[in-house]
């Protein structure tokens, strides 16, 4: 099953596999807090297409945005 | 080999990191120079979640972690440069084999010091930053002109193209306006053990085996990432 990523929040189901990571990103955005302007990084590397196929061993991460405060 | 260690940021998160980690340097021989940059003032709104004595209100943060800290660990050489880090300073305060701590609020410092950084041959680079229950840390590791991983703003618009600006460029109402954000002094202290974790491993010459840790106070939970 893949493995699906955005901060802290992560999960890995079967769902997604053989379907786009548009569909999982649209399917796991409430669970995982994703949004549209994160990049997106397939087993580490920075994809676009969000057509790209998901397949059962690969790791997805939604790269979530930085905390701005600490001072 | 460390040159000097930098704390950039006084806060939240500055302020007890720096206290921890004088503490540590004190009583070991990694490093005896601490540099603290911070062109900000203590005010009343910061009592709440900043390591400082209220007596310590309207003084720069820098100078007075600087006098607060050399009262406790008199083996260190404190200096304090009470500005904000600009592209104007920048060279000056992070030179090569420094350790850089990161603790702003702001991502338009972030770029600024993610860039002088890119072009040193060694540093170490550790920031942090959060909201009001998560955050993250990123670890940026230079060695003999060869980067370990990416720089902070490689994955990160919001800092590549910075909608903040430095606060040398704000008028003391909006300064004023902007230590008022809420933020809560665990999320602060998280981000600041996180760091410091960091620093430890490589300190200890162990692999840093990721570049990023998000975490969530709410849930107690690290999540680190390789990048």
């Amino acid at each position: 099953m893949a493995k699906f990523i955005c901060g802290c929040n992560e999960t890995d189901v079967t769902t997604f596999d053989g379907r786009a990571i548009s569909d999982a990103r649209n399917g796991l955005r409430q669970a995982l807090n994703i949004s549209d302007d994160m990049r997106v990084l397939l087993n580490s590397n920075e994809i676009s297409d969000m057509q790209t196929v998901v397949r059962a061993d690969d790791e997805i991460e939604w790269v979530k945005q930085g905390g701005v405060k600490g001072n | 080999m460390i040159g000097k260690i930098v704390v950039i940021g006084l806060g939240g998160i500055g302020s007890f990191l720096a206290l921890v980690l004088c503490r540590y340097l004190n009583f070991t021989q990694h490093c005896k120079k601490v540099i603290l940059v911070d062109g900000d003032r203590y005010g009343r709104e910061n009592f709440v979640r900043q390591n400082i004595s209220a007596l310590e209100e309207t003084k720069n943060k820098a100078e007075a972690q600087a006098v607060y800290l050399k009262s406790l660990f008199n083996t260190l050489t404190i200096v304090p440069i009470p500005e904000f880090v600009t592209e104007k300073n920048v060279v000056e305060v992070i030179g090569e084999k420094s350790v850089v701590f990161l603790a702003v609020d702001n991502h338009a410092t972030r770029k600024i010091v993610s860039e002088r950084c890119q072009r040193l041959q060694d540093v170490v680079l550790v920031s942090g930053g959060n909201e009001i229950s998560d955050g993250n840390i990123q670890v940026y590791i230079k060695k003999n002109g060869r980067s370990r991983n990416p720089p902070i703003e490689r994955f990160h618009p919001e800092i590549a193209q910075p909608r903040d600006k430095n606060p040398a460029e704000l008028s003391c109402e909006e300064l004023a306006r902007l230590s008022g954000s809420e933020q809560i002094i665990f999320t602060n202290l998280t981000a600041a053990c996180l760091m410091l974790n960091a620093f430890y491993t490589i300190v200890a010459e162990k692999p840093v085996r990721y570049a990023e840790v998000y975490f969530d106070i709410e849930r107690n939970k690290a999540l680190p990432r390789q990048r």
